[in-house]
């Protein structure tokens, strides 16, 4: 299982990633990003939520700290997803490599080499051949998104902007039919941030930081309140 | 753009450092069960926080983004992948500008 295998099993990201990379750079374009800052987020940052979210704090004007701190809150999640992809890599691979795949770990990425190998070691080849090609689709389809925005009829371009909605929704619900608990904690956290901002809200400046509050709230309630059925579960 | 460079370098760096460090030092280490329990939920509130209620104003009127919320959650329920929600989001609203 190496290299080949990976790049056969990124396949389906790939094909994924292409009209959400495209809509990306159209959204960026569409918001008044230069095809510099559009690309170089691509390039450098690789996290397809943060970006899209990103494209509506850098066109609101937002002050640096808020957009860096609002894109670590959201890419946090990959702590998990590198705890536990983590173990499926012989600890006598070196830091080097880790370091190099771990860069491309996303909800992809990290479902396709999760769930494709269950139980099983992966090698790091097979790592990289998965997290490469989605990369470069991603960068390179943010890069025509960019060049397609000048020939995509408005009325398209007006409906795109559910797409980063569509997005979160395809991530979220399937978690959310498979359990209560998590659904319960959807449904909580819905409802602080809708209180939370009807209450802290004070422009578009402060909302990131109530996206944040809600959103740690919202866990620490699952955590203290649904415990002993997150147990009973296991 | 320097500053647009500066705060993408930023991004860059809080992303990547979730990704590498547990990577690289919890390959050996047992996270204490209540605060895996509350890692694990983030990434489901930011989503739900990210959604509510920011969708009800993704598109040109509410009813348009309703129909859009309605139409996704029954695809994503479904099985239907990111990609074929997204472009199933992206027509809801486009058809929903004729009515």
């Amino acid at each position: 299982m190496g290299v080949k295998s990976g790049i056969q099993s990124s396949l389906p990201i790939c094909i994924g990633y292409i009209p959400l990379a495209i809509a990306y750079g159209v959204l960026g374009k569409s918001a008044g990003l230069s095809t510099y800052t559009i690309v170089l987020m691509s390039i450098m940052v690789y996290a397809g939520a943060a970006q899209f979210l990103s494209i509506n704090l850098f066109a609101a004007g937002l002050p640096g700290p808020e957009i860096i701190l609002t894109t670590f809150i959201i890419n946090s999640r990959h702590l998990i997803m590198s705890t536990s992809l983590s173990r499926k890599l012989s600890s006598s691979v070196g830091t080097l490599a880790r370091m190099m795949i771990s860069f491309g770990i996303t909800d992809e990425s990290f479902s396709v080499s999760s769930i494709g190998n269950d139980g099983k070691k992966v090698t790091p080849g097979y790592l990289l051949g998965v997290v490469i090609p989605p990369y470069l689709f991603w960068v390179f389809g943010s890069l025509l998104g960019t060049f397609f925005s000048d020939f995509i009829p408005q009325s398209v371009e007006n409906s795109m902007g559910i797409a980063l909605y569509a997005m979160f929704i395809a991530l979220l619900l399937p978690s959310m039919s498979k359990s209560k608990e998590i659904s319960k904690v959807v449904i909580i956290t819905a409802i602080l941030h809708v209180v939370f901002l009807e209450f802290f809200a004070n422009g578009s400046s402060g909302n990131g930081w109530i996206l944040v509050l809600a959103s740690v709230t919202g866990a620490f309630i699952g955590t203290f309140f649904f415990q002993e059925d997150f147990e009973d579960e296991n | 753009m320097k500053i647009e460079l500066g705060i993408i370098t930023g991004m860059a760096i809080v992303t990547y450092l979730p990704r590498m460090i547990p990577f690289i030092l919890m390959k050996d280490i047992e996270i204490p069960k209540k605060i895996d329990r509350f890692l694990s939920l983030i990434p489901y509130t930011i989503l739900s926080a990210l959604i509510f209620p920011g969708i009800l104003e993704a598109s040109a009127n509410m009813s348009s983004s309703v129909a859009a919320l309605a139409t996704c959650s029954i695809a994503a329920i479904k099985g239907v992948k990111p990609t074929g929600v997204v472009l199933l989001g992206i027509l809801t609203v486009f058809i929903f500008q004729y009515f």
